[in-house]
């Protein structure tokens, strides 16, 4: 059986990322521009802040992929590329690169969704989870359930209908002074707190349907820091940041596990950077195996925004025979 | 030797071949529903298929960096990049006033391309012909009219205007097209500024001249903001 | 001089507020997030191509409230969520709708990479969230609103309009003369 190699393509909104993997299970390169060090190498025109500058960065990633994983374009089955949703003006460079390479070298194109993606970190060194599934994938930018009937068919089951987990883990932590990221800040701190201590709510726990919102969960944190400030009253950060956090993981956690037991799943597969969160994969896999259900969830660094995952999506779809043709267009929702 | 151009600057797509100085094919299709993203690749794959050369007989990417369309330039650079990477050939980024003054490089004086931009200003550069080939004399900028109009003025030579845009600055005028004031001679209005036949041949040029550009450093053109400018254009 | 308006059993007032014959604010004193929307939603109701809004105000003002608001007022079927991450969210209604929310912006200068002028200047209407982060990018027409939150009344917000341009005066008069029935 022939290897396959498959390159990916990630360039949805802040970070430039190319990343080569071998039969949708074996990383030869994940490359992340912010990450690396080519800026002694490719002086010149290279700018000091990475966001979002992927005109300056896609070649040498790229290059770097390929050195990295030190194999070249022609040993490259096919390529992988997130033509949304994200930021269009970013996704149109990594689109368009992709595209160019693939017509280049006669090679299929596949376009990965960017939460599909998040989806296939965990099969990257892991053993392949069949569908159908339920994911979640929850960051800064997106909170969604997903059902996978099968590679390729997926269907969106629950959203956010404001604001991301990870949106409001990073503002809250701001507006207590924090750096960013905020998230595992808070997750620091919430370790010497009590999780009952403030009781917060948990917006759309009784909704008939699989949706999130969290923006009243922010607002209610903020309105609780007012009050005790006209009070002068001290908070106890650390009460603060458990109970804040317990608020956000039985929100996701509640949802989830419905949504895993209304379609009779019995896996579910976990992605985003939120997803790196330790006390949401714990209470998760604890509840999630009283009903017999298992949790699936990447290695850290593949929870954030990379190529890997984009190229382990493209392997099993262009197995499948899923690929796209060059008028691929970018969306951004 | 076959030479790529494409220019995606505009709301017209525009891809061109040329072959030792003689245009093979020029494809231009404006703006519809479709975005240049969805069309440059399946055009580009018609036109070799119509022309019968192949992609690997194509020896060089000349591509134009602007200014124009923040996505069109997006996507013609990237596309570009993927390209001249893939097939192990050259890049070559032309300036987009460069490409328009170098369709009048013959005329005799001094060249002023204009390519209109937002509120009312043009980017615009001067060039003058020295043994066939355009030199620049002064720096790229983004003015109004009546500045760039002011500066033209301060010359003794027969300075000739053109461009995407001219259109707005005859009625301004209140002149018509082939007219002139003083040393200025406005010469036709350009229905669009798309330009690959032009970025093509230029691009010819500098790959013979073994001029290419760096494929990892080369990015688009933008003239950007400073505090100061933003600051004097808010009084 | 005010204008009343009683609409279900809401009292909204929209006051114009001339502090000296320059300067044009109208304030709208919203007393829960429900009566945010609304506002919004009449003042979508009214927007055409090329408007643009800037909006500014703290954490948790209720930014994104309004801009709920104002895509109902524009017939937007979609879910408006908070583009913090992605910084531009794009909607179809009446009209295309951008959503830009420069939270995550460091420098101003990052505007320039998001291709601003094709959004601001283009055919569609541009809702701005933390627009003061680009004070020297914005065009000088625009409609200019602050979300003020109440420190007594903590579900109160005072929501300031000032319009600058002609087409955004008018919009405000507009505005503070809708009428309903059903006193």
């Amino acid at each position: 059986m022939k290897d396959i190699i498959i390159m990916g393509i990630e360039t949805s909104c802040d970070e430039t990322s190319v990343a080569l993997v071998k039969n949708g299970k074996y990383l030869l390169s994940n490359i992340i521009a912010s990450q690396m060090e080519i800026h002694q190498r490719y002086g010149g025109v290279v700018p000091e802040i990475a966001s979002r500058k992927h005109m300056e960065f896609i070649m040498i990633t790229c290059k770097e992929a390929l050195d990295k994983a030190k194999i070249t374009l022609n040993d490259v089955d096919g390529i992988a590329v997130v033509p949304g949703p994200g930021l269009k003006g970013s996704l149109l460079v990594g689109l368009s690169f992709a595209k160019a390479v693939a017509f280049a070298l006669d090679k299929p194109l596949i376009g990965v969704n960017h939460i599909e993606g998040h989806l296939y970190a965990n099969f990257l060194n892991n053993k392949k989870i069949k569908p159908p599934f339920i994911s979640l994938v929850v960051s800064g930018g997106h909170t969604s359930l997903i059902l996978a009937h099968n590679i390729g068919l997926y269907e969106i089951i629950g959203r956010t209908r404001d604001d991301a987990a990870g949106e409001i883990f990073d503002k809250i932590a701001k507006y207590l002074g924090f750096n960013y990221p905020g998230g595992p800040i808070i997750e620091e701190l919430a370790k010497d707190g009590k999780d009952d201590a403030i009781k917060f709510p948990r917006p759309l726990i009784n909704s008939n349907d699989f949706d999130f919102s969290f923006s009243g969960l922010k607002t209610a944190v903020i309105y609780f820091l007012i009050e005790k400030k006209k009070s002068g009253e001290q908070v106890n950060i650390n009460d603060l940041c458990a109970s804040f956090q317990k608020a956000i993981i039985d929100s996701i956690k509640y949802k989830t596990l419905s949504a895993a037991q209304k379609y009779n799943i019995s896996s579910i597969i976990l992605g985003g950077g939120v997803a790196a969160n330790e006390s949401l994969r714990k209470e998760l896999v604890k509840d999630a195996r009283k009903a017999n259900i298992k949790v699936y969830y990447p290695p850290k660094e593949l929870c954030t925004d990379n190529a890997a995952m984009i190229a382990c999506a493209g392997f099993y779809k262009l197995k499948t025979g899923i690929t796209d043709s060059f008028n691929l267009e970018v969306f951004t929702e | 030797m076959n030479i790529l151009g494409i220019d995606t600057t505009t709301k017209v797509l525009n891809i061109a071949i040329v072959n030792n100085s003689k245009i093979v094919v020029d494809c231009k299709i404006n703006k519809t529903e479709k975005t240049h993203s969805a069309i440059i690749l399946p055009l580009l794959n018609s036109i070799l298929n119509l022309t019968g050369i192949e992609l690997k007989r194509i020896e060089a990417i000349a591509v134009s960096i602007g200014p124009g369309s923040f996505t069109g330039l997006r996507i013609g650079l990237s596309t570009a990049k993927g390209l001249a990477f893939a097939l192990s050939i050259p890049i070559i980024g032309i300036n987009s006033l460069e490409s328009y003054a170098f369709e009048w490089l013959n005329f005799p004086g001094i060249l002023c391309p204009l390519i209109k931009a937002r509120r009312g200003e043009y980017y615009f550069s001067l060039y003058f012909n020295k043994n066939n080939n355009l030199n620049q004399i002064r720096d790229y900028q983004c003015e109004k009219w009546i500045n760039i109009k002011q500066e033209l003025f301060r010359y003794k030579d027969n300075i000739y205007v053109f461009g995407y845009g001219l259109i707005d600055i005859l009625q301004e005028e209140k002149i018509e097209e082939l007219s002139k004031i003083n040393n200025i001679f406005f010469l036709k209005n350009n229905q669009s500024a798309a330009n690959a036949i032009n970025v093509a041949l230029i691009g010819e040029k500098r790959f013979l001249e073994k001029k290419c550009d760096d494929i990892y450093k080369l990015t688009p053109f933008y003239i950007s903001k400073s505090e100061a400018e933003i600051k004097k254009d808010r009084k | 001089m005010n204008i009343i308006v009683k609409d279900k059993g809401l009292n909204i007032m929209l006051n114009k507020i001339d502090y000296n014959t320059n300067e044009c604010k109208y304030i709208f004193i919203s007393k829960k997030p429900e009566e945010t929307i609304y506002i919004g939603t009449k003042l979508g109701n009214l927007l055409l191509d090329g408007d643009l809004i800037a909006i500014n105000g703290d954490l948790g003002a209720g930014k994104t409230c309004l801009i709920k608001g104002i895509a109902l007022g524009l017939k937007s079927m979609e879910n408006i969520s908070s583009p913090s991450f992605s910084i531009i969210n794009e909607y179809t209604g009446r009209s295309p709708i951008f959503h830009f929310d420069l939270y995550r912006l460091n420098k101003q200068e990052e505007i320039e990479e998001l291709g601003y002028e094709e959004y601001f200047f283009d055919e569609g209407v541009t809702l701005i969230e933390w627009a003061h982060k680009i004070k020297h990018y914005l065009p000088e027409k625009l409609l200019l609103i602050d979300i003020i939150m109440d420190y007594n009344n903590i579900l109160t917000r005072k929501i300031f309009f000032e319009p600058r341009g002609e087409r955004y005066k008018k919009i405000m008069e507009d505005l503070k003369a809708i009428e309903y029935i059903g006193n």
